[in-house]
């Protein structure tokens, strides 16, 4: 599985980001949390903080409304966390089509193109954030548990059952035999 | 003056005029540190084969990061519907296997908008000044910095039936330096939002590899023996017919372009070897290399270590005469002797120990030795030459007046080729004050000379 959505425009992600990289400059992160996204680093701070150590400090909301499908196509907002709502979920909607991000006639098809992007954007970011880490972690374990414990570790171990359970419902399982 | 009839010739020397440049100026251009662009847009054209040789088609692809994120094919306003339909066929071909687009003249004009000048990434090409001049809709003659080269408009606009130039766009100003060098920047101003003042648009990073390769060889290259050199996998392709657009030669235009790519990345790594912080599009040559090398091991200029030695200098300038080399006769075959010397002027620096000059913390000047400068060249025969103790003593410049002296001047000696050459011939001063900045070794056996300081 890709990790990122594909883009619409890469040149002009890889434009932002460059540009947002030097505004803050090569390898600088933030000093309190180590935070790498240079979309999410306060240009010019020193020493260089990100957005939510920033608030955190001034004693204010770490997190942010993000407008879904654009503020000109929807008033619906989630609240997301700071530095993903300004590394992420704003990166995603820059890669949207002008006319739709800013849509200045008020289209309803405009606004509909909006709120299907909105919903696969916000839809990447919750599997990126909620799933696959845990994907990450399970193959991590596996690799660990190999390691002490040897190979078929699972053998006379409460995960076999657990494993039978898996194998007996993949239906890819099945079909492949 | 002897009496035979002298005619009298305009003659050249070379001058050491003094930069007028603010402190604070010059210091702001010593410490801004350059970050190489992590983007590129390579690209390349073909053109029709008549004498115009104007645009036909061409092929870009954005590299970022060492990944190719765009490659697209673009042509000419003017190109036959019968051939844009090949390109659009084409295309849709290979659309399969490669994102690969077809966008028009303009639309890649917009992307160089964006890449080059929004985005300041780095504009990447062999031989770049003739691809940029391609895509131009119109030329004319470069002012200030580029005086003497010439400025090309790439953005326009169309009003009625008028293509008028963009004004909120830069223009292009090409000037060559030689053959394998030339100068490339953005140019114009424009104007800040409030709309009061104007900034100059931002200069461009302009990689030409022909330059780059021949800063880093001394050789001058074409693409097919630079991929040679620097063992690129994909090099140039070859093909039978140009001018007409054809797979095949779609195919060969890519093919150049990712060759050019792949040897842009080997260029810049054998570049980055140089532990040196020069600008890799600033290296126009093999001495820009040995300049930085200079800096890098701490050595300052002359001035910044004798901020008196500018009158020095200049007499310097005037006592060199460094050879030029031109043709005048061109694709015909003339029988020709083969006079030069290799590597002259190290050789001459090693000899003479000029390096002293180089890293010398103090230079003390010694004047007002005329006779004593007089007693060496008088003395001075072809045997002492050959002697290492007689070179030490060539180091200096004397002021001499000539009267019929054998010395190197540079003038226009042929009439019909109107270009200045330098010839060693009998020189006389016209005037008692017509005198001369010489090296000694220029002046040779001084029996007739009469030194003034």
């Amino acid at each position: 599985m890709r990790r990122t959505p594909p883009k619409r425009d890469p040149i002009g992600d890889h434009l932002r980001k460059s540009n947002a990289q030097g505004r803050v400059g090569v390898d600088a992160e933030c000093q309190k949390c180590h935070e790498k996204r240079p979309e999410a680093l306060t240009t010019g701070s020193n020493p260089m903080i990100c957005a939510e150590c920033q608030r955190k400090a001034e004693n204010r909301s770490i997190t942010d409304l993000h407008h879904v499908a654009g503020k000109a196509n929807s008033s619906i907002r989630i609240r997301v966390p700071a530095n993903d709502h300004r590394a992420e979920l704003s990166v995603m909607q820059y890669d949207w089509p002008k006319e739709t991000g800013e849509n200045p006639e008020g289209s309803p098809f405009l606004a509909a193109a909006g709120c299907i992007r909105g919903f696969c954007d916000t839809v990447y970011y919750l599997i990126e954030i909620m799933l696959l880490w845990i994907a990450d972690l399970l193959e991590a374990a596996d690799f660990a548990l190999t390691k002490t414990l040897g190979p078929k570790y699972w053998l006379n171990k409460e995960f076999e059952e657990t494993r039978k359970k898996t194998s007996t419902k993949c239906p890819m399982r099945k079909s492949t035999r | 003056m002897p009496d035979a009839q002298i005619d009298s010739l305009d003659f050249a020397v070379r001058v050491y005029p003094e930069a007028h440049r603010s402190k604070q100026q010059s210091r702001s251009i010593a410490v801004r540190k350059w970050r190489r662009p992590d983007g590129m847009l390579v690209f390349d054209t073909e053109t029709r084969i008549d004498a115009a040789q104007t645009l036909l088609f061409g092929c870009f692809q954005y590299i970022a990061d060492g990944k190719l994120l765009r490659e697209a094919l673009f042509y000419a306003d003017d190109l036959a519907i019968r051939d844009v339909r090949l390109l659009h066929k084409y295309v849709d071909q290979r659309q399969r296997n490669s994102r690969l687009a077809l966008i028009t003249r303009k639309g890649f004009l917009e992307e160089i908008h964006r890449i080059a000048v929004k985005g300041k990434q780095l504009l990447v090409g062999f031989n770049l000044p003739f691809d940029l001049s391609r895509l131009a809709f119109d030329q004319a003659a470069a002012r200030e910095f580029y005086s003497g080269g010439f400025s090309l408009g790439l953005w326009s606009y169309t009003a009625g039936n008028q293509e008028k130039r963009n004004p909120y766009r830069p223009r292009v100003a090409v000037k060559h330096v030689d053959s394998k060098r030339a100068l490339i920047g953005f140019t114009g101003t424009r104007r800040d939002p409030s709309g009061r003042t104007t900034k100059p648009f931002f200069r461009g990073h302009f990689l030409d590899l022909r330059t780059l390769a021949f800063a880093l060889t001394d050789r001058g290259h074409s693409l097919e023996s630079a991929c040679k050199a620097f063992n690129v996998r994909q090099g140039k392709s070859k093909v039978s017919k140009h001018g007409e657009i054809s797979n095949t030669y779609v195919d060969y235009n890519r093919q150049d372009v990712t060759a050019t790519a792949e040897l842009a990345n080997k260029l810049l790594e054998e570049f980055d070897r140089h532990d040196i912080s020069l600008q890799d599009t600033k290296a126009f040559s093999p001495a820009s290399v040995g300049k930085a090398y200079l800096r890098k091991m701490g050595i300052t200029t002359i001035l910044q270590r004798h901020t008196t030695f500018q009158p020095y200098l200049g007499y310097a300038q005037t006592a060199f005469f460094g050879g030029r080399t031109s043709a005048h006769i061109r694709k015909v075959p003339v029988p020709v002797v083969y006079t030069d010397f290799l590597s002259m002027y190290p050789t001459v620096n090693s000899l003479l120990k000029l390096w002293d000059f180089v890293i010398a913390q103090h230079i003390r000047v010694v004047d007002h030795c005329k006779d004593e400068v007089i007693a060496f060249l008088n003395g001075f025969t072809h045997e002492d030459l050959f002697k290492p103790e007689t070179w030490n003593r060539l180091r200096g410049f004397v002021r001499i007046m000539p009267n019929g002296d054998i010395l190197p001047t540079r003038g226009k000696y042929n009439s019909e080729t109107n270009d200045w050459q330098v010839a060693i011939s009998h020189l006389y001063a016209k005037r008692n004050d017509d005198a001369l900045w010489f090296c000694p070794a220029s002046v040779g056996n001084g029996e007739s000379v009469r030194p003034l300081r």
